[in-house]
């Protein structure tokens, strides 16, 4: 097997899916292969999306360079969210990373608001917090609803998840996804399922946000 | 094992990974079995496998791609 680099595997990717001449009849079909193959593949296509996703995320963040690009979730305090700069009015969207970095700092600045700032880094997860408050804790905050609890999910620890989920009235983050209906196929608790559900009230946060910033 | 496949206009054959729907449109992130570092995207439309337009759409596919695979390892 040829041996890449990260950045060729990236470039190979980026070269081998851009163009639109690229075409052909979508037929599928279904083969048989060893168990041997299959797992190598699995296996080989798992390390590979972590490496491009290694690889774009450093472009991605190397354009904002405001803050470090792998520790900007714990260490990142400047609330002030602005719009990303290629936003125009007629995308009207934005990125998945645009979007977890935003829940983040939202999360980030109603904590901050109610000086509950007192966190450790997870030992297992240096990227996130674990935050020494209880559920009691978060029902003091009047902000605080349902649109938070995804920006909790990607910053903090499972315990501070579930805190936050019992303070809105649900045990834990499992029964917040199930009681909402996101759930895969075998009804299991899908946080994909949860993600693809909110991205629209998501964009729609950071796009008021974003209007109330131009306004100022 | 099966697995799902696809033949190409290269005419390799790719591995389905992993499939889904991005502003309606359908993505799939594909693996050639007999190399396995040749990984390709490609969006379905009426019937056929295209490449994807531009940069700008790559890197927002990847971005979701990433997101989508981060998830599932989550769950």
């Amino acid at each position: 097997m040829k041996e890449q680099t990260y950045q060729e595997m990236y470039e190979n990717l980026k070269k081998s899916s851009i163009g639109r001449h690229k075409r052909c009849k979508a037929k599928r079909f279904k083969q048989r292969v060893t168990l041997k193959v299959a797992i190598s593949t699995i296996l080989a296509t798992l390390c590979a999306t972590c490496l491009i996703g290694c690889k774009n995320n450093n472009n991605h963040y190397s354009k904002n360079n405001n803050y470090n690009n792998t520790t900007y979730v714990t260490e990142y305090t400047n609330t002030n969210f602005e719009a990303p700069n290629n936003y125009s009015p007629s995308s009207n969207s934005y990125s998945p990373s645009e979007i977890s970095r935003y829940q983040t700092l939202r999360v980030n600045e109603l904590m901050t608001s109610y000086n509950m700032t007192d966190y450790q880094k997870d030992p297992d997860n240096n990227r996130k917090r674990i935050y020494n408050y209880t559920s009691e804790d978060y029902k003091q905050m009047k902000e605080l609803d349902e649109t938070y609890i995804y920006g909790y999910y990607l910053l903090a620890d499972s315990k501070t998840v579930d805190n936050v989920c019992d303070a809105l009235g649900y045990s834990n983050l499992y029964t917040y996804l199930t009681v909402n209906s996101y759930v895969d196929s075998q009804g299991s608790p899908s946080v994909e399922k949860w993600y693809d559900a909110n991205t629209i009230v998501m964009q729609n946060i950071m796009l008021e946000q974003a209007e109330k910033g131009k306004s100022k | 094992m099966d697995l799902e496949f696809v033949m190409l206009e290269n005419g390799k054959k790719y591995c389905i990974i992993k499939e889904f729907i991005y502003n309606n449109v359908k993505y799939l992130y594909l693996t050639n079995i007999e190399d396995i570092n040749d990984f390709t995207i490609r969006k379905e439309i009426n019937d056929e496998f295209v490449g994807l337009d531009n940069e700008e759409e790559f890197n927002k596919i990847v971005d979701i791609l990433i997101n989508k695979i981060a998830n599932t390892s989550t769950e």
